[in-house]
């Protein structure tokens, strides 16, 4: 039987900011993104070795892009998220959502 | 620009050509926005994230290598130190080492540190024990171990198997014969083991010995690194 993948909290961080960003989703514009919702700037290695790491697994594929002198004449690589990653990231939120039940964590005084 | 080609092409020997060719990009894309300061630390940040594995498991497996060595050694004291014993000695060396490379960049649960485990151990095992006819259990062990390995490995990574075996046991020849050859240099001028008043006379022949192994060494790096990654192309999941 095929194990189910597992996604860290920062694997999961860096999906959705894939999936927010469609078709611009590449290494800057990741991190942007993350630092904007979360408030919280990961470092360029983290970033590149999680997408690295990711990729392995199967849960998000990348492919180059065009090159831009602002950029030093090198590509792009921009990076989606695969039916395999959707899945994984589904049943994670799900756990997430389930753990949550019962608890008045968001609406409540203390939130 | 040239500063930044050269920390490219550092940054490519361990993340990939390709890879480091888009990370640097997106780097230079910010450069002018956030300033020198934070391109050189950004940079220097990733290039410890991408290589910091690589580099320990390369430390310990010289340790590793060195244990297993001096380990080795001492089992054969008192044994007649024939040609098949030095050829199992190097055999478990080089396993030794590339059990703790694999081990610490890849993992225990890598295919490649498990395979080299099964081989290695048979050998070490052999050498251990074995105090007769040497050559044939080691040979014997080593072969089965291999057909084991193939036999239990799905069919479409049986190329790959092949394809490194073939290569380990090329580099096993190289290797046995480095050592041949500074064993007739040591004995030609009646020179003990490091330390002898000869090496000291003449202690290009160290740096020479050492510069071959620290060669081998690395080109057993290199060969984990291209099993691993043929073993994992053909794990990952295309969606």
């Amino acid at each position: 039987m095929k194990q189910p993948i597992s996604l860290g909290e920062f694997e999961q961080m860096v999906l959705l900011a894939i999936l927010r960003l469609g078709e611009n989703a590449y290494g800057v514009t990741i991190r942007e993104e993350i630092a904007t919702c979360t408030g919280r700037e990961p470092a360029p290695g983290a970033l590149y070795t999680t997408l690295d790491r990711m990729e392995q697994k199967g849960v998000v594929r990348s492919w180059l892009g065009g090159a831009t002198a602002q950029r030093g004449g090198k590509a792009k690589r921009y990076f989606a998220v695969t039916k395999a990653g959707r899945g994984a990231l589904v049943n994670a939120q799900r756990a997430y959502q389930s753990l949550l039940k019962g608890l008045d964590l968001l609406g409540g005084v203390d939130a | 620009m040239r500063s930044v080609a050269i920390a490219e092409w550092l940054l490519g020997r361990y993340a990939g050509e390709q890879s480091a060719w888009s990370m640097m990009g997106d780097l230079l894309e910010q450069r002018e926005q956030k300033g020198e300061w934070w391109f050189w630390r950004s940079y220097s940040g990733m290039l410890i994230a991408v290589a910091w594995r690589p580099v320990l498991a390369f430390v310990a497996a010289l340790f590793g290598c060195a244990w297993a060595w001096r380990g080795l050694m001492t089992r054969q004291i008192g044994m007649v130190v024939t040609p098949e014993l030095e050829v199992a000695h190097f055999l478990a060396v080089i396993g030794w080492f590339v059990v703790m490379y694999s081990g610490v960049r890849y993992g225990l649960r890598d295919m490649l540190t498990q395979l080299a485990g099964i081989v290695t151990a048979l050998a070490t095992t052999a050498i251990i024990l074995c105090r007769h006819e040497l050559s044939l259990l080691i040979w014997t062990g080593t072969t089965l171990g291999f057909v084991i390995a193939c036999a239990v490995m799905p069919r479409t990574r049986r190329p790959a198997m092949v394809f490194v075996g073939t290569g380990a046991a090329f580099f096993a020849g190289f290797l046995f014969m480095a050592f041949v050859s500074s064993a007739y240099v040591r004995y030609a001028l009646h020179i003990q083991l490091l330390g002898s008043e000869e090496l000291r006379q003449h202690p290009s022949i160290g740096y020479v010995d050492l510069a071959l192994q620290l060669i081998g060494q690395a080109m057993t790096a290199w060969i984990c690194k291209e099993m691993h990654r043929m073993l994992m192309e053909r794990r990952r999941v295309y969606v």
